[in-house]
């Protein structure tokens, strides 16, 4: 009998531009100075945190200062996994709520700590590149990085397939998709 | 096998099928299901992870399907719902008002029904086509069928090569192309399924002749579905508590109190009339605390109550057996009350119009006892 642990019930894409590139790598947009970004954001949050929520399963309390105040919020925490030369790797990935400087977004903190900027594709037809979540029936997040091209092409779930075509022609960001709930963003 | 699968069978042997069954067993989705398999060449409804693929997540083959439906390189799914408006041209061929931009005032046209479109798409070579149609009994039926009703059965049809064959049946067809009347023929490779729930009240039963068409497969609620769906191992003799101290206690409440319910209605009313495992589901995750189920079954509980109300409509005695309110039971908000209107002896059932939270658990101990 199929092990239903490996059903795949969310799926998450962010398009990768060359802004994004640089943030794996914690590299600055503007300099060669070395430090700048290092976070994916995600927006709008309103959209995309209630998901991470259902996604990641940890949960911890960080305090923060903002302009002189001091709070406390709350970060979504669990274990990603993914392929790396054949091997498995993992790794405790981060959800931040977002900033005084930057409303409505969340953000998956530190991606240039995970030494993933190796791993992402270039389309072969000068497409989009894509950063990719999923997580199966049995809780495991794995992060996979894809192409456009790949997810118009390739031999994808058809569910799958129509979901990341539907995105592309939409032209967000990024998008998710809940296979338990049904939600969706962008709501296509 | 799956019924999803079975089904698929039954057509690919019958070509017609017809999926009966109470509301909440189940129907919609396995139509949702059999259109997603027959479109995506037996690939399953739910996307799985496979780590030796080139990506992550290839289509998930779960059905090999059978024979020709399995053979043909291009097919497609075409779905309706019958209604008290549905005619006969919007299921084959009809004179109609054409009101198109560009036509002018007092233009006809000869429409191109579903039938007709599923029919003609799976004419051509390596093509298979299957119409769903959903509350079939909820229309005119027969009448939406017409002449077509002598030609659906599968060895009535046309040969798998598109030839007349001895036992081919033709009918009387306004063609859209020409307008003339012609003689036509169904193609082997179309498939119907129709869908419908038996024990609504509003609708005419179906006329035999037009039933004796189609191969029956019948859904009936479930308590295995349930009991896997919330996660709980078969039932045991132990009593249920006199308070829930777990979500699961509400559950387990829960499916006994359906079972129950159910086996009365079945032997009121009839099989027919009992009601689905699926008014218990819902989409997205399970309650995940003892108040959050509970907070569930009393929302689904004013679904099942209609449905008891609606199943033995003017019948108080009937009504007052399914709720077990003529036991006696301590918990029960619903009792039976003997009284009289004039000289004449009349019974009312004497509980809440809505049930609390506070008071379902009570309820569904007293549903579930049997007295056995």
């Amino acid at each position: 009998m199929a092990d239903d642990g490996l059903n795949v019930v969310r799926v998450l894409f962010q398009n990768i531009e060359e802004g994004d590139r640089l943030k794996f790598v914690a590299r600055s947009n503007i300099s060669d100075t070395g430090g700048g970004a290092r976070d994916l954001r995600f927006r709008p949050e309103t959209e995309f945190l209630p998901f991470f929520k259902k996604m990641f399963s940890g949960r911890r309390i960080q305090r923060r200062k903002s302009n002189g105040v001091s709070s406390e919020i709350e970060v979504l925490t669990d274990k990603v996994v993914w392929n790396e030369g054949g091997k498995e790797v993992s790794a405790t990935m981060e959800i931040w709520p977002s900033t005084n400087a930057r409303p409505n977004e969340c953000r998956i903190a530190r991606i240039s700590s995970f030494g993933l900027d190796g791993l992402i594709q270039n389309d072969p037809k000068g497409g989009k590149s894509v950063f990719m979540m999923f997580q199966q029936q049995d809780g495991t997040i794995r992060v996979h990085f894809t192409t456009e091209t790949s997810l118009k092409v390739d031999n994808w779930d058809p569910t799958i397939k129509k979901f990341a075509t539907d995105w592309l022609s939409e032209g967000t960001k990024a998008a998710f998709l809940d296979l338990k709930s049904k939600e969706r963003y962008p709501h296509v | 096998m799956s019924e999803a699968d079975e089904i698929l069978k039954l057509l690919e042997e019958r070509r017609n099928v017809l999926l009966s069954g109470p509301p909440g067993t189940g129907k919609s989705r396995l139509l949702t299901e059999i259109a997603h398999l027959f479109e995506n060449k037996g690939s399953g409804s739910t996307p799985r992870y496979k780590p030796e693929s080139n990506v992550p997540i290839p289509p998930a083959l779960t059905s090999s399907l059978p024979g020709d439906i399995g053979k043909a390189t291009n097919r497609r799914v075409f779905q309706c719902v019958l209604h008290q408006s549905s005619k006969y041209r919007d299921f084959l061929t009809g004179v109609m008002p054409d009101v198109r931009e560009g036509k002018a005032p007092g233009t006809f046209r000869i429409t191109e029904g579903i039938l007709y479109r599923a029919s003609e798409y799976a004419k051509q070579p390596d093509n298979a086509a299957l119409l769903i149609i959903d509350e079939i009994n909820r229309g005119p039926t027969v009448q939406v069928f017409g002449g077509a009703i002598v030609a659906m059965e599968a060895d009535k049809r046309l040969g798998g090569d598109g030839s007349r064959t001895s036992t081919t049946q033709f009918f009387d067809l306004l063609n859209p192309g020409d307008g003339e009347l012609v003689e036509y023929a169904f193609p082997s490779r179309l498939y119907i399924l129709a869908a419908m729930n038996q024990a609504d009240v509003s609708v005419e039963p179906l006329d035999v002749a037009f039933l004796r068409r189609w191969a029956p497969f019948n859904l009936e609620p479930s308590t295995k579905v349930l009991r896997e769906y919330f996660g709980l191992s078969a039932r045991s003799s132990d009593e249920l508590p006199a308070t829930p101290a777990s979500k699961n206690d509400v559950f387990e409440a829960t499916v006994r109190a359906f079972d129950a319910v159910n086996r009365r209605i079945a032997l009121g009313r009839g099989p027919e009339f009992q009601i689905g495992h699926g008014v218990l589901m819902r989409t997205g995750d399970l309650p995940s605390s003892t108040d959050d189920a509970l907070d569930h079954v009393t929302t689904c509980w004013r679904l099942i109550k209609n449905h008891i109300d609606e199943a033995f409509f003017g019948d108080v005695r009937g009504t007052a057996i399914v709720l077990n309110a003529d036991r006696g039971i301590d918990g029960n908000p619903y009792s039976l009350e003997e009284t009289s209107f004039g000289d004449a002896p009349r019974a009312q059932i004497n509980g809440p119009t809505t049930v609390a939270r506070e008071q379902l658990y009570g309820l569904l101990k007293a549903l579930a006892e049997t007295g056995e």
